[in-house]
């Protein structure tokens, strides 16, 4: 695993363009920790519902938190969205604070289930894309697989273009309003 | 007595200098060996960050707290979210700092020079050995020797325990971190002692003279200069733990500093998640169930 640590670290680094293909959750984990390290101003997720586990590892959360408070952006977007387990999630509670606190955050929710126009299966797909180059997506969204890149802006700027024509016209989710943030506690 | 009689003890000098020569340069084993196995430099700077990261271990508690809407219809999630991320901040700059600490204290203690001067005790050590096959026939000329090339070899080591590798640089013809160096020096000073002491030994009945006008005893003088000279090869591993130790303890109140600062502000933390805490279990004391 350290030298599975060490390729991503180097490809991420050197923002070399090179599709690599990975699965399970440990190696998903590596993957989404560089993605967040070399986003410069956008991180874009269409995700589930971000409850599970390799969303809400500290390593994830902690990165997306440094991204958050370098000023970056974050727009997620879940189509399976349930109250009830981001109520519980490390992660959602973090974006909540940050939501409160003037953050660039926004969670909308969906109906829409993408996936490779090419797929006669339509195989449903989720991903993440960082500013307009570097992306993974999940191509089984049961067993993780993904294809990732961290300097690709042909597949990049396809998923925002998506990823955007979507969000807007998806309804936005006020998690400030579901961890009960409106008025906070004594700073 | 005479240098065969301590030919063991420059056999085992031979040895340890050439063991070194090799470990040394390549992986600067002897004063690697000292800052971590002997001083144990890593260790202590492990040390110093215990409490704080006995501090962090609170961060468990505010895993399990339970946000609260007090009386006043304020919530402590922000609170609990915003001490969580101070934890992980936190957590990341004392990892950092020991990475820092201990990356400096093995560039501190790194000593670039010390395969060169074990060279040169171990080529002035095979030298004796050889002089003390002589010292039979030739002994005026063979302590003489052992003592003058013993003499001019101080110096150029004196200067290598006293200056870093990449001072002597700057200032000499001579390459510290060079072993082909060790070798001229060597081969500088064994040449200057064979012309010196063929100059010497024709006025040695003179300078004996002298010394004794002067009140020395010769005798105990040549002694004492023998003893000085075979004991001269191992001098240097015990100058090198001198200079490793007067090093660390520089960087000790360095690690001191970096680990009090960060105490500090893991101590203000604590602090404010023990009234977090506090609030929350007497807000919960004020709340009776149906």
């Amino acid at each position: 695993m350290e030298k599975y640590r060490e390729f991503v670290s180097n490809l991420a680094k050197q923002r070399i363009d090179n599709t690599f293909i990975n699965s399970d959750e440990e190696h998903a984990l590596e993957v989404f920790v560089n993605l967040f390290q070399i986003a410069n101003s956008n991180v874009r997720i269409f995700a589930k519902n971000l409850c599970s586990d390799v969303s809400n590892k500290p390593e994830y959360v902690e990165k997306l938190s440094d991204f958050i408070e370098k000023g970056g952006n974050v727009d997620i977007l879940v189509n399976g969205y349930d109250k009830d387990e981001s109520i519980n999630s490390n992660l959602f509670k973090r974006l909540a604070y940050y939501k409160s606190i003037g953050k660039s955050i926004v969670i909308k929710s969906t109906n829409v289930k993408p996936h490779y126009k090419a797929d006669p299966e339509k195989k449903e797909i989720h991903f993440t894309v960082i500013d307009n180059c570097a992306y993974r997506i999940e191509t089984d969204i049961e067993k993780r697989t993904a294809n990732c890149n961290f300097n690709n802006e042909g597949v990049a700027k396809g998923l925002v273009s998506f990823f955007e024509s979507t969000f807007n016209e998806s309804v936005e989710i006020d998690i400030v309003e579901l961890f009960n943030l409106g008025s906070h506690g004594d700073k | 007595m005479g240098i065969n009689d301590f030919s063991s003890l420059l056999q085992l000098a031979a040895g340890l200098n050439a063991a070194y020569i090799a470990v040394d340069y390549s992986t600067r084993g002897y004063t690697q060996i000292l800052s971590n196995k002997l001083f144990e430099f890593p260790r202590a700077i492990d040390r110093s960050f215990q409490k704080c990261e006995k501090i962090l271990c609170e961060k468990e508690t505010l895993n399990n707290l339970n946000p609260l809407e007090i009386v006043t219809g304020k919530s402590t999630s922000v609170n609990i979210e915003e001490y969580k991320r101070n934890f992980e901040i936190l957590e990341k700059k004392i990892n950092e700092e020991k990475v820092k600490l201990k990356s400096q204290i093995e560039i501190e203690c790194e000593a670039k020079h010390f395969s060169f001067l074990s060279l040169c005790m171990f080529l002035f050590c095979t030298t004796s050995l050889f002089l003390g096959g002589l010292e039979k026939d030739f002994k005026n000329l063979a302590q003489l020797f052992f003592c003058m090339l013993g003499s001019f070899l101080l110096i150029f080591i004196f200067v290598g325990w006293t200056r870093s590798a990449e001072k002597i640089k700057a200032v000499n013809t001579v390459n510290y971190s060079k072993l082909s160096h060790a070798i001229f020096v060597f081969l500088f000073s064994f040449i200057l002692s064979l012309v010196l002491i063929f100059f010497i030994n024709e006025f040695l009945y003179d300078v004996k003279r002298w010394l004794l006008l002067l009140g020395l005893n010769v005798f105990y003088l040549r002694i004492s200069f023998l003893i000085f000279f075979t004991l001269f090869p191992f001098v240097n591993f015990v100058v090198f733990l001198l200079i490793v130790r007067k090093k660390g303890v520089l960087i000790h109140k360095t690690i001191v500093e970096k680990a009090g600062q960060i105490e500090a502000e893991c101590n203000v933390l604590k602090l404010k998640v023990d009234n977090l805490v506090s609030t929350t279990e007497f807000v919960s004391g004020l709340i009776k169930g149906d």
